[in-house]
């Protein structure tokens, strides 16, 4: 009992808040508001799936976090990160350069593309604990042997000398996460880390992420455009679109409850497995916004079914529903409802 | 009987030289499809899934002979492509068509789409003026809910949506009567895919069109498929009534790959079964059955004696030694 509210009161703690966060990419004389004005938190020992369609602002998301970004004036972030009471937005290079890796590591789509194919694995691996462990030669490569047993690596002593082109996509995809975890971050950032990879291999490197969140207590945040793959992994979810939050929920009312049209719409457009042939998919009308244009209301009105008047001129703000869940959608348009803002 | 097959396959193989050493000579093959056989019933949709190196592309493109077979054949209305003369291929592709995964790069960008729509009707010489042309286009670009207003737009000037479109109504152009989908709907996005899913199974039913279905993902071929095939280092392992390879699969790599999919419930648990290793290469094929390397009920007749497709059940094949 005693340890359970341990892990509670672990849970509750909150990591990472991000306030009213907008990117915005100046191209000549556009304005492409990538993420434009989002809120939320992520808890310690929690995996918030940001889920949404190219464009919606995910990866941005991310990457803003990080600052990982072009620097002014070409794009501009505002608003607030708070990660561990500091503002990471205040931060200058120097200072970030100790966070990234260190504190907040994240692993990419892509593996092949996000190794150095001129460096065996071993090496490669060893730069980022180098840089911020400050272990010598041996104790580094210990740390490097650790790592890659902790992530399956069989042989991980002969694998270590070996170069990325040897090694298979998953295998890669393994060592991207050991490199990420090497330094014992408390935030993961994972971008569509399955994605390039065969279903079977999927499987295996989702199983690996959950597992080592469990172990080592990492906060997780896990983007990504599937929602087979955000059903199994997350605790809370983040639907996106057009730079901004539709919903933000637990899993399971994500899933068994959606608030936002959008999310209803999304989970009767994917064909499933588990249900019997015969079923036709729901469309969504229309296409992806441009994010060049500028959508006055909300960003989902033109597809939307079931679009009022008032969508179209204003813009609704996160709604408290349920328990935690808040959705952005003037159907939800009573006194009750709590803002969320006051909560966050 | 005979009559309603519309395509059958026969024991068509696809190998691709290694070469290497001095002078550079054939040091190996890459067994891309290594005997495959099936056939597909007039108004049917066959699907087929496999990992990536599977030989699933490779065994589409030979059928259009896109690619040459090694050997094999491939009988299409009683006819035998792989023995036209390479003078007289274009022939076959009135009546056969092929969608591609990527719709950002089989459009060529330097022309309007409604050209790209009509060079078919050209090449195939099917129309005979150019108000008759027009109309063929405008006809095709309803059929597959395209506004006529974009037939003067560039490519570029389209979402990977609409592109997807313009590829489906260039297939159309001829009126074909088997169309080849490979991935379909793998570049789009969630909420296009599902347009362009319903948009083929419409188009199927109005213009009893007959489909080859090549896929990875298996919630969408299930959806779509009558049939799945599933394949596994060039050869077929599998191969059924969609609704029974999904609901109880038989083979060992089928229920790995079902197992897989993740499923959008988050009540749905499964336990972890163990892989062992990846897909190995298609230079080098294991012995005997070739899925035995990551097999968890391998025995020692699997690493010696090639298991056949066997029928287990009417037109329900598995190749494994204990099915």
């Amino acid at each position: 009992m005693a340890t359970r509210s341990k892990k509670e009161n672990e849970k509750n703690e909150r990591l990472l808040s991000v306030i009213h966060l907008k990117t915005h990419f100046y191209i000549e004389d556009i304005v492409v508001k990538a993420v434009d004005g989002i809120d939320f938190s992520i808890q310690k020992n929690e995996i918030l799936g940001i889920v949404g369609e190219s464009g919606s602002g995910k990866s941005v998301c991310a990457l803003s976090i990080l600052r990982l970004l072009p620097p002014e004036p070409s794009c501009k972030i505002s608003g607030q990160i708070y990660f561990k009471n500091e503002n990471l937005l205040e931060l200058n290079e120097s200072q970030m350069q100790k966070i990234r890796g260190a504190e907040i590591s994240m692993i990419f789509q892509e593996p092949t593309t996000s190794l150095n194919p001129v460096l065996t694995i071993g090496e490669q691996i060893a730069e980022s604990i180098k840089l911020h462990q400050k272990l010598d030669h041996r104790k580094t490569w210990e740390k490097v042997v650790e790592m890659l047993t902790l992530v399956k690596i069989p042989e991980p002593f002969r694998r270590a000398k070996e170069y990325p082109h040897e090694i298979s996509g998953g295998m890669k995809q393994r060592v991207m996460i050991a490199m990420a975890l090497s330094c014992n971050p408390s935030l993961l950032i994972a971008d569509e880390p399955t994605t390039a990879l065969d279903v079977t291999t999927q499987k295996q490197i989702l199983y690996l992420i959950k597992e080592l969140q469990k172990k080592l207590r990492t906060s997780v945040i896990f983007i990504t455009h599937n929602l087979g793959i955000i059903a199994e992994v997350a605790d809370k979810v983040m639907v996106m679109y057009a730079g901004k939050i539709l919903e933000y929920a637990p899993v399971n009312d994500i899933f068994h409850q959606p608030g936002h049209p959008y999310t209803l719409s999304l989970l009767k457009s994917i064909p499933r497995l588990d249900v019997s042939r015969g079923i036709r998919l729901k469309v969504i009308p229309g296409s992806l916004p441009n994010p060049i244009d500028k959508i006055q209301g909300c960003p989902f009105h033109p597809r939307c079914e079931f679009v009022k008047d008032i969508c179209r001129k204003k813009e609704p703000e996160l709604k408290k529903i349920g328990d935690n869940q808040f959705v952005g959608c003037w159907m939800y348009n009573n006194e009750e409802a709590i803002h969320f803002k006051k909560i966050i | 009987m005979e009559n309603s097959v519309l395509l059958k396959v026969k024991n068509l193989i696809k190998y691709f030289p290694v070469r290497g050493g001095r002078f550079s000579r054939i040091i190996g093959y890459v067994k891309a499809v290594d005997g495959v056989s099936f056939d597909i019933k007039r108004g049917e949709t066959l699907g087929l899934v496999g990992e990536s190196g599977s030989g699933k592309t490779n065994l589409g493109l030979c059928i259009l002979r896109l690619r040459e077979p090694t050997s094999g054949e491939v009988i299409f209305k009683n006819r035998d492509i792989t023995k036209l003369k390479q003078t007289r291929i274009s022939e076959i592709y009135k009546d056969m068509q092929i969608i591609f995964q990527d719709p950002y790069s089989s459009l060529n960008p330097r022309m309007k789409i409604g050209e790209i729509v009509g060079e078919p009707l050209i090449i195939h010489k099917l129309i005979k003026n150019k108000s008759e042309k027009t109309a063929k286009i405008k006809k095709l670009f309803e059929e597959v809910g395209l506004d006529h207003t974009y037939i003067d737009k560039y490519p570029h000037e389209l979402s990977g949506g609409q592109r997807q479109r313009i590829i489906i109504a260039r297939a159309l152009a001829v009126s074909p009567s088997l169309i080849i989908c490979d991935e379909p709907t793998s570049a789009l996005d969630v909420s296009i895919q599902a347009q362009i899913i319903n948009l083929l199974e419409d188009l199927k039913n109005h213009l009893s069109l007959t489909y080859l279905f090549i896929s990875h993902d298996l919630s969408v071929v299930k959806h779509i498929s009558d049939r799945i095939a599933v394949m596994y280092l060039g050869k077929i392992i599998e191969i059924g009534n969609s609704e029974n390879v999904c609901s109880s699969p038989k083979h060992p790599y089928t229920k790995l790959l079902i197992f897989s999919v993740p499923i959008p419930d988050p009540e749905v648990k499964y336990e972890h079964i163990p892989l062992n290793d990846e897909i190995p290469s298609p230079i080098n094929i294991p012995s005997g059955c070739r899925f035995h390397t990551r097999c968890n009920f391998v025995k020692e007749i699997c690493r010696q004696i090639e298991p056949e497709l066997r029928e287990i059940e009417k037109g329900w094949f598995i190749a494994c030694h204990f099915v």
